[in-house]
């Protein structure tokens, strides 16, 4: 949507009803068309339309109504809970899990086997199931205006 | 400490009577964008509603790269957009070609205030500012009304500032045009 600069007559001309906004502010300066002036003056009354006088008392109260519980602090516990679970994993499998790993490493060959139809519509339905999760935190750059 | 940093943080930590403060200090500057775009005061209120609700729900996602008026502004221009893209609503009709508009020229013989003790001459005026497309309309208010600076408007809405720029320049001409042949207002 970008559009071409103004041509030098069209700058002298925005200057002018540059100067009339600035006159209509109070602000002193060159003096600039009246008809400008009259133009500035109608876009500065207020609209006829306003919210209404309650409006933000009731918002308020109906987002008091329906606002989910401050879960902030669950969320951080919880965090802090899986990051701790994941530590004590990596340490565990540092201090006896070469066991482990030799099994897992033997499985590794047969695991194609495990790609049958059925595991990729299981794939497929957690997929569809979580794939909008990311998107739905993304507000409101998610709903900028593409043009 | 940052007066919208407070704000928000009050607001998140759900202090009593946060939210509202947050939605009166905004409820204009979201009320002009709104009703200059889609005009209809049950719809500009829907829409208000719509908007500060996103804001609560989002508000934790502010990141105070812009004030927060701009960042309530650009959620209630989208907001107003998704509603005039539903209804089919065009944000600019198509312009004459500026460079046919002839640069006015000054003339003396213009009483300002006379002509603004006119109220015939004022509601044409408002008039033909109503009868400007959805986007100008919402640019003329902001910058003359809200006193939103280019910029500012930018973090709106999205538009290059030489866009906006240009929107203000010639919707101005083209009222002073109309001042100039319609209403016989010779200056």
């Amino acid at each position: 949507m970008n559009t071409p600069p103004l041509s030098p007559d069209q700058e002298r001309e925005w200057t002018l009803q540059e100067r009339a906004l600035q006159q209509e502010r109070g602000i002193a300066g060159a003096a600039a068309p009246p008809s400008y002036r009259l133009l500035a003056r109608a876009l500065r009354q207020p609209l006829e339309s306003a919210p209404p006088a309650d409006f933000a008392a009731v918002l308020a109260r109906r987002i008091a109504a329906v606002a989910l519980p401050d879960m902030r602090w669950e969320r951080r516990a919880t965090t802090a809970l899986v990051a701790m679970l994941l530590l004590l994993a990596a340490l565990g499998l540092a201090w006896q899990g070469q066991d482990w790993l030799r099994q897992l490493l033997g499985l590794m060959p047969s695991l194609p086997r495990l790609f049958n139809g059925w595991s990729v519509v299981l794939l497929i339905g957690l997929a569809a199931a979580y794939w909008p999760a990311p998107l739905r935190g993304r507000l409101p750059d998610a709903e900028w205006p593409q043009r | 400490m940052n007066p919208d940093r407070q704000l928000v943080d009050a607001v998140l930590a759900r202090r009593a009577g946060a939210f509202e403060r947050l939605v009166a200090e905004h409820q204009g500057l979201c009320w002009h964008i709104i009703q200059r775009l889609v005009r209809h005061p049950e719809d500009t209120r829907e829409l208000c509603q719509e908007t500060f609700l996103r804001v609560y729900q989002y508000l934790h996602q502010y990141r105070y790269e812009s004030a927060l008026k701009s960042w309530i502004g650009r959620v209630a221009y989208a907001v107003a957009l998704r509603h005039l893209e539903k209804k089919q609503v065009p944000l600019l009709e198509a312009e004459r070609d500026a460079d046919d508009d002839p640069l006015l020229q000054e003339s003396d013989g213009f009483d300002l205030e006379s002509a603004w003790a006119d109220a015939q001459l004022r509601e044409r005026l408002q008039a033909a500012i109503e009868a400007l497309a959805p986007l100008p309309r919402m640019l003329l208010t902001l910058y003359h009304l809200d006193e939103l600076s280019i910029p500012e408007i930018v973090q709106i809405s999205g538009l290059p500032a030489g866009t906006i720029k240009s929107h203000l320049f010639r919707s101005r001409l083209r009222l002073r045009e109309l001042l100039q042949t319609r209403f016989g207002v010779s200056a």
